[in-house]
């Protein structure tokens, strides 16, 4: 209450330089464990060495296999693995003179947002390849959950509106039923019911149609339109019914408090009560949980991608597994990780600027101090 | 224009409240647990519970009524339905409810909106609690005067801030751009009375708002609403069981016992002599009433199951004075004796409707007449020992 404003601004920065060390220091503790767990998983990445180079794929030779594992450190105990994998320095036989290495390229790693090059296709830069793969997702998983959240709200509202009625019931039950369909089944079934199979009025497989080199600008808008509608679809529903049943929930809540019955009891407008009294309360678990969707906006659906063939994050995650790509994992995951925690921060922030309770944390403290001293009296 | 000026400011006749908890014996039984509902709990299930039953009462322009009675019995539900704002599963079934000659009970909700918070305005038991926690004060203040009365912010704002400082918030501090959660408690209830009595509604009801009160603010209230009786000739309906609080304000009571009124009169009045058993119970429970060091008198038991109340006089379970005719007859509520009409028993051996009616067409008719303003139950006692004494 008697800090001047340097001082509380000092306290903001210090508090925020806590936070996003806490946060960076998680990060490297998930880069550790994610390294271990696909290093401990079954299966030898040299044993897929030159599939791609090679037509005929016979297995790779014992000599192209030695290469391979000394190349990329296989054999090395897995904290200097780490240790190369996390950089700066490069610990590879090309790496660092310090560890032996030739000084071909003795910088490299994690710390120089270096995620390496595909073990397969060595010419292939796994950081440039996620951010090919990213511009597939982010925007396919934005539209999706733009979508959620304008159909869900809306939806949630009025269930909660008509808290009991028959179009609550039907409503919930339908997106309870939603909710519980896996994604890859979806999918699936989006693909037979609207596909070449079925009523043939979309195509089911990539983001563009093999003729698209012949378009022009409108005709490959709406190609690219046509092929993205399942996908989005699919992407869509899932989110659609968790958000509206948590914004059902968030105003059932809203609708019963005290203030609300309040502003009734005041005569206001329907509208006015809904939105300005009800729903401002009801946004903040919505707000959370836009956060907690930012990962899925960027790690994209590993099935959904996979089954309709788009080259997104999910896919190359999954071809990284298959691979045992360990550098294509390691980013993916590592990206996901990221986002997981940027999103957390983000709705932090929302938090704090849309909630006037979070907003004023030292005024708050201060008058309820007030309030107890006032209690005491009392 | 002569009719208006005639009748009461509020006129209740026969307002019948239930609530049908069949329908909420389903997934959702939230509502109807609202321990400020007074509704039933979901035990009930299969019933209707008849939780305000007849009630009969008037209020003039200026005056200060007082509704007695313990948690259970109804109050709150009637504030709520004078409102228009009885929550589902309940329902006002039957009554009128006549607001400067006009009709409420059966008004569209835009209709009942133009008379919340502008003509009748409700102060809750926990007044904080009605202040919305993400608007400013300046917001949640201004928006029932600018909806209501037309006004501009600005204007909405300067009125907001003279109600304030009237309850004690002034001095400069900008208050309106304050959010509740930067207030005192005290400061948050006189906000939120402030923003019950912004637009200078003709009728406050206020639902035990004392409850919560710093007793400073207790007076200050107390004294605010005393000076709009005064001055702009608002009445006040008093919901409490707080006696002490009631006096300080209230001219008239009446004293609601499971849903029906057992018995109205001047405040003093029923305090020095209370007629009905139950009455006697709810003075008797005064603290300070009764000599230091002996313990506190109150009435044995609960109200009981509003689904099921006792047969006849709905008193008799806990009633010390209760003999076999109270399970059957149904007492009904007369005029005074000074009134001119002499009490009388119902006459029917069976509590049934029809021997129902017949009294209390006779007891409507009296109150036309002569204008009775107190009425206390028929009850044999200890009323007939009286009138036998007297007759």
């Amino acid at each position: 209450m008697t800090s001047t404003g340097l001082e509380r601004e000092v306290h903001a920065a210090l508090r925020l330089f806590q936070r996003l060390a806490g946060r960076v220091a998680v990060f490297f503790g998930v880069s550790v464990l994610v390294f271990c767990v696909i290093h401990a998983a079954p299966g030898d990445p040299s044993l897929s060495v030159g599939v791609e180079r090679v037509e005929s794929a016979d297995a790779p030779t014992d000599a192209a296999r030695a290469r391979f594992r000394a190349e990329h450190l296989l054999d090395a105990p897995l904290w200097r693995q780490y240790l190369h994998y996390f950089g700066p320095f490069d610990l590879s036989p090309r790496g660092h003179v310090w560890f032996g290495g030739s000084g071909e390229s003795p910088w490299g790693g994690l710390v120089c947002f270096d995620f390496g090059h595909e073990f397969q296709r060595p010419t292939v830069d796994v950081g440039e390849e996620l951010l090919r793969r990213l511009a597939v997702t982010a925007p396919l998983s934005g539209l999706a959950i733009l979508f959620a959240y304008a159909l869900a709200i809306p939806l949630g509202v009025a269930c909660a509106r008509r808290r009991g009625s028959g179009f609550d019931r039907w409503v919930s039950t339908g997106l309870l039923a939603l909710f519980s369909v896996p994604a890859y089944w979806a999918a699936l079934l989006a693909m037979l019911v609207f596909g070449p199979r079925g009523l043939d009025w979309l195509p089911v497989l990539g983001l563009a149609d093999k003729d698209v080199a012949r378009f022009d600008g409108f005709e490959r808008a709406l190609d690219l339109a046509q092929h993205a509608l399942l996908p989005v679809a699919v992407l869509t529903y899932g989110g659609l019914a968790y958000v509206a049943r948590q914004t059902r929930a968030a105003m059932i809540e809203a609708l019963e408090s005290d203030y609300v019955r309040a502003a009734r009891s005041r005569g206001l407008s329907e509208a006015r009560i809904v939105w300005r009294h009800a729903f401002a309360n009801a946004v903040f678990p919505l707000l959370t949980l836009a956060g907690s969707l930012l990962p899925a906006l960027v790690g994209g659906s590993v099935l959904v991608e996979s089954i309709f063939e788009l080259p997104g994050v999910g896919r190359y995650a999954y071809e990284g597994f298959l691979r045992r790509d360990y550098n294509v994992v390691m980013a993916t995951t590592l990206v996901s990780a990221a986002m997981t925690l940027v999103g957390l921060a983000l709705s932090d922030a929302l938090y704090a600027r849309c909630d006037p309770r979070f907003a004023t944390e030292a005024d708050s403290r201060s008058s309820d101090s007030l309030s107890a001293a006032e209690a005491r009296r009392a | 224009m002569s009719a208006y000026a005639a009748e009461p400011r509020l006129v209740v006749r026969g307002l019948d409240v239930r609530f049908d908890v069949r329908r909420s014996s389903g997934a959702d039984t939230r509502g109807a647990e609202d321990p400020r509902a007074e509704a039933p709990r979901a035990e009930s299930i299969g019933a209707e519970a008849h939780v305000v039953d007849g009630l009969d009462f008037e209020l003039r322009a200026g005056e200060v009524l007082a509704l007695l009675g313990e948690s259970g019995s109804g109050k709150s539900v009637t504030a709520r339905a004078l409102l228009g704002l009885v929550d589902p599963p309940g329902r006002i079934v039957a009554g009128s409810v006549r607001f400067e000659g006009r009709e409420l009970c059966g008004l569209d909700e835009a209709a009942w909106r133009r008379v919340r918070g502008r003509e009748i305005a409700l102060v809750f038991q926990d007044p904080p609690a009605t202040l919305n926690p993400v608007l400013t004060l300046g917001e949640q203040l201004c928006e029932a005067p600018r909806a209501h009365l037309g006004l501009s912010t600005n204007a909405a704002a300067e009125r907001a801030r003279a109600l304030l400082a009237e309850l004690g918030l002034d001095g400069g501090e900008p208050w309106l751009a304050r959010y509740p959660h930067q207030l005192s408690g005290g400061q948050r209830q006189r906000a939120a009375l402030a923003q019950a009595l912004l637009c200078e509604p003709k009728l406050v009801i206020a639902d035990e708002p004392t409850t919560a009160l710093d007793p400073t603010l207790v007076a200050v209230v107390v004294e605010l609403l005393r000076r709009r009786t005064r001055e702009l000739g608002t009445s006040v309906l008093w919901i409490t069981h707080d006696l002490r609080v009631a006096r300080m304000l209230a001219q008239r009571a009446i004293v609601l016992y499971a849903g029906r009124v057992v018995e109205e009169g001047p405040l003093g009045e029923l305090a020095r002599a209370p007629r009905h058993p139950y009455t006697q119970a709810l003075f008797a429970a005064r603290p300070g009433a009764e000599k230091r060091g002996r313990p506190l008198s109150t009435a044995r038991g609960a109200a009981g199951d509003p689904t099921r109340w006792p047969s006849g006089c709905r008193f008799h379970p806990r009633c010390p004075f209760a003999d076999a005719r109270c399970a059957e007859l149904s007492p009904e509520l007369l005029p005074e004796p000074s009134a001119g009409l002499s009490p009388g028993l119902s006459p029917g051996p069976s509590p049934e409707l029809g021997s129902e009616r017949a009294p209390r067409r006779a007891a409507e008719a009296a109150r036309e007449s002569s204008n009775a303003r107190s009425r206390s139950v028929a009850c044999h006692h200890p009323l007939d020992e009286r009138a036998e004494g007297a007759g």
